[in-house]
C-alpha cells in the first residue's frame, strides 16, 4: 500500500491529541484510511443518551474528494437514510479540500441537533417528521434507547 | 482738492433705514414723467445691464418697472425682476454691504459682526490707504449727488447662462459676473463701478471679509455737479480701504504648517480654494492699489513678484481668462482632486541630475578645514573630509544673526500699516494702538498680526559620492559636537574640542513633565545590513570610553520612556537602528500616537543613512522619518535624486528645509515648472539645493589640482558566452513558449495588466542564462534579498510593479465583498513586510506552503494543491473557488506567488511520487557526474583556475548574481573545486552577515558569493579586488552600486570586474535597454503615456 500522505497523518494525530468532545475517532490499523467514528448523540436531541457508531473511510483522492462517511447504528433521522447514509452538502458538491475529517464529524453532529426534514434522504422519516414533529422526535428517541444505548458499554 | 470728512453727516440716514423705502418712491416718482420714447428707453436700459439681456426681457423689465428707467436698472441689478431672472436662469446672491458699522439694511452682516466683537482688541479696523476710481451713474435726476457725498459700496454677483458659442466645460454650466454697486447713505443705489479690476478686488475683499470701504463724491463727469445728472455720467469716487481686525483673525486658508507632514497628502483644491486664491489676489491687488510696500520680504518672493508669478498683475490674465471669476475649469479641479499619480512622475536625466549638482559642488571646494577633537577621535580625516567637518559644523550652528526676530519666514511679507492723513491739513494722525505692522503670505493669502518666524533647518544632505566616507564624516561631526549647550549662541564651532561641562548639557526642568523630553542621543537609521557597519565604525573611531552606542533592533529595544523623560537612564550617544524597526514602531493614523520611545523624545540629531529609501513622500517609512523629533537633522545619501525630481523634496521635507519643505509650494515653484519642461525650474532647484548640499565625487580635484582621493583604477569588462546546444534548446524552447504568450498579451492589449506575468517570463529566460535548472522550478519568482523585505516582490523602479500595485489591485478586486476585511489587511501587511510564508501550513496537503500562493480572498495555499483542487473542480464544472472561505470563482490568474526562495522541499501530495519527487537540486549536488556546468560557470570556473594557478589566489574575489539559486548552484561547484568561499544573501539574519563579512577579511578565505541586491549598498568589500557579475541587472546603476562595494576607499589593488553576458539572449537585449535608457532619460520630462510606451517597447524589444 502506497505511503500516506503527510495530511492523513497529521490530522489523524490531531484528531486523537485535541479530540472533540462527544466524538471519537480511530483509525484502523491495518488500514490507516479508515476509522471507526463513535457520535455521541447531543443534548437536547433526540438523540440525546444514545452513542452512534460510524464508519468513515478516506479515499484515494482526499482530500480533493470528500471522505465517506456513513452511519452504523441504527437512526431515525430524515437525514440520514436506513443505510446509515448521510444527507449533508459538505460530503457531496460542498465539499472542499480545507475540509477535514474534524469538520466532517462536527457537521453530522450538528445535523443530529437539527435534523432538517427539508432535505431529506429518508423521505418516510421526512414525511413524519414534518406531519407530525413530536411523534416523530419520540420515534427518534425510542430507536435511540433501542439502538444506540445498547452500545454503550462497548462489550469489548 | 480739499473736502470735509464729516462722519455724521449722513447719521440720520443710516439709523433710520425704514424709511428709506418711502423717500426712495417719492423720488422716482417725481421722475416719472420723463419723457423718453420706450425703444429709446429700451436702448438706454441695455446698454447699461448690458446685451446680453434680450429685448423682450428688457421690456418686461421696462413694463415692470413702471416705465421708469432708474427703477428698471436698480430693479434689474437689484433682482427685483424675478420673471426676467428665473428666464435667464440666473441668480442673483446679494453680497454684503461695504459700509462699515451699524448699517442695517443687510441683516446678514449682523450674526458676523457680533461674532467679531468677542475678539478682544483694541481696534476695529485700520486705515490701509485711499484710490480714486471712477463710477457710471444709473440714475438721472436734479440734486440727486451733491459733491462728498457719503457713499457705500455693495457688491452682487450675478451667474449667468453663458455666451453661446464660448468654450465651456461642463461644470461651468454659467458663468459669473460681478457688480459693484454704490449707494448714498440713505441706500439708493446711484451707479456702478466701471473698472471691472477694481470691481473684482472690492468685491472679494468685502466678501472675504477682510477690508471695508468707503466712499465719497468727487466729482460728477458732466461737471454740472450739484444739478442736473444723466444716466452713464461718469462720476469719480474716492474709496477709502480699510483693513478690519477681524481679517487677521480668521482661520488660514490652507495653513502652511511647519510641525506637521497633514498636509503631505495634498489635500483637495476645492472650491473653497479658488476662493482663497481670489481673496489672495484680491489683497495683493489691493497693496499695489494703495501703493503699499512690503518692509521685509524674501528675495525669493521678490523674485516671483517680478516675474508675475503671483503677482496682482494675474488678475489681467483672470479676467482675459473665461474663468476669471474664481471657478476654474472642471478639469482643473480635477486635476487637484486627482493629482496625477506621483510614482509616475518624469525621470530625471543625468545631464540634469549634473547641473542640479553643479552649483551645489562649485564652492564646495573653498570651505575651510576642521579638526576634529583628537583626543576622542582616532581617525585622521582627508582634507575633504575635514571641509566636511568644518561644513556640517557651519549648518548645525545658526547664524546668530539668523535668530534675531528680523529673520522672516521665507513665504511670509511684512507690512506697516499706514497712518491715516487727514488731507485738509496734512497732519499724520497715529491712532495709538497696537500692531504697527502685519504680515502677508503672498502664497496662500493669509494675513496675521504676528511675527512670522522661521524654524530654521539644522543639518543639511550629505551627497558624497559612494565610498568617500560619508560615515567617517558624520562620526566626526558627532565627536565635534558631542555635548551642545541649548542656548545655540553659547557654541562655538571654533573652540568645540573644549569639552563643554556636564551641568551645560542640554539643561532641562527636571521637575516638570516633558511630552517629548530631549535627549543627547543621535540616532542614525539605516538599512539593516549597514546596522553593524555602522556600531563597529563608532567604536573604531572613538577614543575608549569617548563615546558611546547602542543598537537598537531585534530584541534589544526596552528603551523606557518614563525613565528617559525621568532623567534615569544613561542614554547612549549613538543610537543605530534600520528604516524597517523605525517603520514598524510609527503610527500614522492622527489618534493613535505612536507609544515608541523613538518617536516620544527630541533627538539631538538624526541622520538618516542611504536616505534615498525615503524619497517617495507617502511611504510609511517616509512617514516614520519626519515624525522624528530632532534638534538636527542630516541626510546621507550618495543619490539624493535617483528617478525623479521629487525623489529630493522627501529630503527637504525630511530637512525641514523652508519653504522648500511645503509641497504645494514645492510644486508650485519646482515640481509643475519641472514638469512642464520650463528649464528655469532647474535653476531654483539649484538655489534651493546649493545650502543644503554638499556632493563631491571621486575625480574630483582639490584646489591644487590634486584628485581628492586616489583610488586605483577600474577596469570593467564583458565576457561575451555562447550557450552550449544543449543551453540553446532549452533555451529557445522556453524563449519561443514565452515568445507565444508575450504576443498574445500583445494581441490582446492586456500587456499592462499582465506585467507580473510578463516578467516572470522574463525571469524564467535569464535563469536559462545563467543555467537551466535554475529555471526549471517553475514559478519562480524574482523575489531576491531585499533589504528587510521593503521590497518585497518589487521589480524595482524600471519594473514598475510592486506589492503595492498587487495589493491594490487585489484590494478592488476583492476588497469589498468580504466581511474578512481584517484577516486580509493582516495578510497583507505580512505580505509587505516581508514575512516568511513557506512556514504556513497549505490548508490542503497539511504540509509548509511549497510555492505558495495567495488568493483573492488572502487565504494561501501550495500552488500545486490549489491547481489540482481547480482541476477537480473544472472536471465537476464548477469554478474555481477559495478552499478555506469558498469565495470565487478564482483563476489561477488570480493566484499570487508569494513563495521567498525556491522550495526545495519534495511536494508530499501524493504518495507514489514522493521519492522520485526529489528536487533536481539534491539530485544536482548528490550525483557529481550529473553537475553540467552551464556556459557561465564553466566560464566563472576557468576565471578561478587561472586565477589561482597565476598567484596562488592573492586577489580575492567578489561574485554577484540576482538569483540565489545560482549562488546555491556556484557554491556548489566551487566545494566541489576545493575554493574556499563565505556566502551573503537576504535570508541571513544581521548576525549572520557580520560574521560572514568578517570571515572574508580574513586570510584564507578567497571567495564571497553575494546576491546582487543584497550587496548593494553600504557594505565595504575592499578585500577584493575581483569581482564577477553573473548576470545583467535591469538598471546598470545597480551593478555599478554593487562594483563600487569593492573599489572604494580602502582599495589599494587594481579592481577588475567581468560582466558575463549570454551572446543572443535576452541578456544582451536587456545590455542595449540598459544603454537607451539613459538616452531616453535625457529628454526632459516624459509623460506618463509616452513612459508606458517606452516600457511597452522595451518589452517588445526583449521579444523580438
Amino acid at each position: 500500500m502506497a505511503t500516506l500522505p503527510k495530511r492523513i497523518i497529521k490530522e489523524t494525530e490531531r484528531l486523537i491529541a485535541d479530540a472533540v468532545p462527544g466524538i471519537n475517532a480511530r483509525p484502523h490499523e491495518e488500514n490507516l484510511r479508515y476509522f471507526d467514528v463513535d457520535i455521541t448523540g447531543p443534548e437536547q436531541s433526540p438523540f440525546e443518551g444514545g452513542v452512534f457508531k460510524l464508519e468513515l473511510f478516506l479515499p484515494e483522492e482526499y482530500p480533493m474528494s470528500p471522505p465517506r462517511v456513513r452511519f452504523l447504528t441504527k437512526i431515525y433521522h430524515p437525514n440520514i437514510d436506513k443505510l446509515g447514509r448521510i444527507c449533508l452538502d459538505i460530503l457531496k458538491d460542498k465539499w472542499s479540500p480545507a475540509l477535514q475529517i474534524r469538520t466532517v464529524l462536527l457537521s453530522i453532529q450538528a445535523l443530529l441537533s437539527a435534523p432538517n426534514p427539508d432535505d431529506p434522504l429518508a423521505n418516510d422519516v421526512a414525511q413524519h417528521w414534518k406531519d407530525n414533529e413530536p411523534e416523530a422526535i419520540a420515534k427518534a428517541r425510542e430507536w435511540t434507547q433501542t439502538y444506540a444505548e445498547r452500545i454503550v458499554p462497548p462489550q469489548e | 482738492m480739499a473736502y470735509d470728512f464729516g462722519d455724521n453727516f449722513y447719521s440720520n440716514g443710516e439709523t433710520s433705514s425704514s424709511s428709506n423705502s418711502s423717500f426712495f418712491d417719492t423720488f422716482t416718482n417725481d421722475n416719472k414723467n420723463l419723457d423718453f420714447s420706450t425703444d429709446t428707453n429700451l436702448r438706454e436700459l441695455q446698454s447699461i445691464v448690458g446685451s446680453e439681456v434680450s429685448l423682450p426681457d428688457l421690456e418686461n423689465l421696462w413694463n415692470a418697472s413702471s416705465g421708469n428707467l432708474e427703477k428698471a436698472i436698480n430693479s434689474y441689478f437689484d433682482n427685483n425682476m424675478n420673471k426676467e431672472n428665473l428666464d435667464m436662469n440666473t441668480q442673483t446672491s446679494s453680497r454684503r454691504n461695504a459700509k462699515s458699522t451699524n448699517y442695517h439694511e443687510n441683516d446678514v452682516e449682523v450674526p458676523r459682526k457680533k461674532a467679531r466683537k468677542n475678539v478682544a482688541r483694541d481696534w476695529e479696523r485700520k486705515y490701509l490707504g485711499s484710490i480714486v476710481v471712477s463710477g457710471q451713474s444709473t440714475i438721472t435726476g436734479e440734486n440727486v449727488i451733491n459733491f462728498k457725498d457719503k457713499i457705500t459700496f455693495e457688491s452682487q454677483v450675478y451667474y449667468q447662462k453663458p455666451i453661446r458659442g464660448r468654450k465651456r466645460s461642463k461644470l461651468q454650466s454659467c458663468w459669473q459676473s460681478t457688480v459693484l454697486k454704490f449707494k448714498s447713505a440713505n441706500g439708493m443705489q446711484l451707479g456702478i463701478i466701471n473698472d471691472s479690476k477694481i470691481s473684482f478686488m472690492v468685491s472679494n475683499l468685502i466678501d472675504a471679509g477682510v477690508c471695508e470701504f468707503e466712499g465719497q463724491i468727487l466729482l460728477v463727469g458732466n461737471d454740472n455737479c450739484g444739478e442736473k445728472i444723466e444716466l452713464n455720467d461718469e462720476m469719480y469716487i474716492e474709496m477709502k480701504i480699510y483693513i478690519l481686525h477681524a481679517a487677521f483673525s480668521r482661520e488660514p486658508i490652507f495653513s502652511i504648517s511647519r510641525e506637521n507632514n497633514k498636509y503631505m497628502a495634498s489635500g483637495p483644491a476645492s472650491v473653497a480654494d479658488h476662493k482663497a486664491n481670489d481673496r489672495k489676489i484680491a489683497v495683493l491687488s489691493m497693496f499695489e492699489q494703495c501703493g503699499m510696500k512690503a518692509r521685509q520680504s524674501s528675495v525669493l518672493t521678490q523674485e516671483h513678484k517680478l516675474a508675475g508669478t503671483l503677482d496682482a498683475e494675474k488678475i489681467e490674465e483672470h479676467f482675459q481668462n473665461e474663468e476669471w471669476t474664481g471657478f476654474k475649469s472642471a478639469s482643473s479641479i480635477q486635476q487637484s482632486l486627482f493629482p496625477p499619480n506621483d510614482e509616475e512622475g518624469p525621470s530625471i536625466s543625468d545631464q540634469q541630475l549634473n547641473a542640479l549638482y553643479e552649483k551645489a559642488q562649485m564652492a564646495d571646494m573653498n570651505i575651510p578645514e576642521c579638526e576634529p577633537p583628537a583626543h576622542t577621535f582616532l581617525y585622521s580625516l582627508r582634507r575633504y573630509q575635514k571641509q566636511a567637518l568644518h561644513w556640517m559644523l557651519s549648518k548645525e550652528t545658526l547664524d546668530p544673526n539668523q535668530l534675531t526676530p528680523t529673520s522672516l519666514h521665507p513665504l511670509w511679507e511684512e507690512y506697516e500699516f499706514p497712518v491715516q492723513i487727514y488731507h485738509e491739513t496734512g497732519e499724520m494722525i497715529d491712532d495709538g494702538f497696537s500692531n504697527k505692522l502685519f504680515y502677508f503670505n503672498p502664497y496662500t493669502g493669509e494675513l496675521s498680526l504676528d511675527f512670522q518666524k522661521v524654524d530654521q533647518c539644522r543639518g543639511g544632505i550629505l551627497a558624497d559620492e559612494m565610498g568617500l566616507g560619508k560615515t567617517i564624516e558624520i562620526l566626526s561631526l558627532i565627536h565635534s559636537v558631542k555635548y551642545p549647550a541649548i542656548d545655540p549662541n553659547q557654541v562655538d564651532v571654533v573652540d568645540l574640542t573644549e569639552e563643554i561641562k556636564p551641568s551645560t548639557v542640554r539643561h532641562v526642568s527636571l521637575s516638570t513633565y516633558e511630552a517629548y523630553p530631549k535627549i543627547k542621543t543621535t540616532l542614525i537609521v539605516c538599512p539593516m545590513s549597514l546596522l553593524s557597519q555602522w556600531r563597529d565604525e563608532v567604536h573604531n573611531v572613538s577614543a575608549p570610553d569617548t563615546m558611546t552606542v547602542e543598537v537598537y533592533y531585534g530584541k534589544k529595544r526596552n528603551w523606557d520612556l518614563k525613565a528617559i523623560r525621568a532623567r534615569k537612564v544613561d542614554l547612549p550617544d549613538v543610537l543605530v537602528t534600520t528604516y524597517g524597526v523605525l517603520m514598524s514602531e510609527f503610527s500614522d493614523e492622527e489618534n493613535k500616537p505612536a507609544t515608541s520611545p523613538l518617536f516620544n523624545v527630541e533627538f539631538l540629531r538624526v541622520v538618516l543613512d542611504e536616505a534615498h529609501v525615503i524619497k517617495s513622500r507617502n511611504t510609511k517609512t517616509a512617514k516614520a522619518c519626519y515624525s522624528l523629533r530632532a534638534e538636527r537633522r542630516w541626510a546621507l545619501t550618495g543619490t539624493p535624486i535617483q528617478n525623479r525630481l521629487e525623489d529630493i523634496f522627501s529630503l527637504v521635507h525630511f530637512l525641514r528645509h523652508e519653504p522648500w519643505s511645503n509641497f504645494q509650494f514645492w510644486k508650485k515653484y519646482i515640481q509643475n515648472p519641472f514638469d512642464k519642461k520650463d528649464l528655469r525650474a532647474l535653476g531654483v532647484v539649484q538655489g534651493v539645493l546649493e545650502p543644503l548640499v554638499l556632493r563631491r565625487t571621486k575625480n574630483m580635484r582639490d584646489i591644487n589640482g590634486q584628485p581628492i582621493i586616489d583610488l586605483p583604477s577600474k577596469e570593467v569588462e564583458i565576457e561575451y558566452l555562447e550557450f552550449s546546444p544543449e543551453e540553446q534548446d532549452i533555451y529557445d524552447s522556453i524563449y519561443t513558449h514565452s515568445k507565444t504568450k508575450f504576443n498574445y498579451y500583445v494581441k490582446s492589449g492586456s500587456i499592462l495588466s499582465h506585467y507580473a506575468h510578463i516578467f516572470q517570463l522574463l525571469v524564467r529566460l535569464r535563469q536559462v542564462c545563467d543555467h537551466p535548472i535554475l529555471a526549471i522550478s517553475k514559478h519562480t519568482i524574482i523575489n531576491e534579498d531585499d533589504e528587510e523585505g521593503v521590497n518585497d516582490l518589487a521589480f524595482d523602479e524600471e519594473g514598475n510593479l510592486n506589492i503595492d500595485h498587487l495589493i491594490e489591485r487585489f484590494m478592488t478586486n476583492y476588497g469589498e465583498r468580504g466581511n474578512s476585511a481584517n484577516y486580509q489587511i493582516e495578510m497583507l501587511e505580512k505580505l509587505k513586510y516581508g514575512e516568511d510564508f513557506s512556514n504556513r501550513e497549505c490548508p490542503i496537503c497539511y504540509d509548509n506552503l511549497v510555492n505558495g500562493v495567495l488568493m483573492p480572498c488572502m487565504h494561501s495555499a501550495c500552488r500545486q494543491c490549489i491547481m489540482e483542487y481547480f482541476q477537480n473542480q473544472e472536471l465537476l464544472g464548477k469554478s474555481g473557488q477559495c478552499p478555506v472561505c469558498r469565495r470565487g470563482p478564482i483563476t489561477e490568474n488570480d493566484l499570487l506567488d508569494i513563495s521567498k526562495k525556491n522550495e526545495e522541499k519534495p511536494s508530499s501530495g501524493t504518495s507514489s511520487n514522493t521519492n522520485d519527487n526529489d528536487n533536481d537540486m539534491t539530485t544536482f549536488e548528490e550525483s557529481d557526474a550529473n553537475l553540467k556546468l552551464s556556459a557561465k560557470l564553466g566560464a566563472l570556473l576557468r576565471k578561478l583556475n587561472n586565477l589561482r594557478q597565476e598567484n596562488k589566489m592573492t586577489e580575492k574575489c567578489v561574485i554577484f548574481s540576482q538569483f540565489t539559486s545560482m549562488l546555491d548552484l556556484i557554491g556548489d561547484v566551487l566545494a566541489k573545486e576545493n575554493f574556499s568561499f563565505v556566502r551573503l544573501d537576504g535570508t541571513q539574519q544581521q548576525s549572520d552577515r557580520e560574521r560572514v563579512l568578517r570571515d572574508f577579511k580574513k586570510p584564507g578565505i578567497d571567495i564571497i558569493l553575494i546576491s546582487l541586491r543584497a550587496g548593494g549598498v553600504g557594505l565595504n568589500l575592499t578585500a577584493a579586488s575581483r569581482a564577477f557579475l553573473m548576470d545583467p541587472w535591469w538598471n546598470s546603476s545597480i551593478e555599478d552600486q554593487a562594483v563600487d562595494r569593492v573599489h572604494r576607499i580602502g582599495q589599494k589593488r587594481e579592481v577588475r570586474v567581468t560582466r558575463f553576458i549570454i551572446k543572443n539572449s535576452i541578456e544582451e537585449k536587456m545590455l542595449s535597454i540598459q544603454k537607451r535608457k539613459n538616452a531616453i532619460a535625457c529628454g526632459l520630462g516624459m509623460s506618463k503615456d509616452e513612459l508606458k510606451a517606452h516600457r511597452i517597447e522595451d518589452l517588445r524589444e526583449l521579444f523580438s
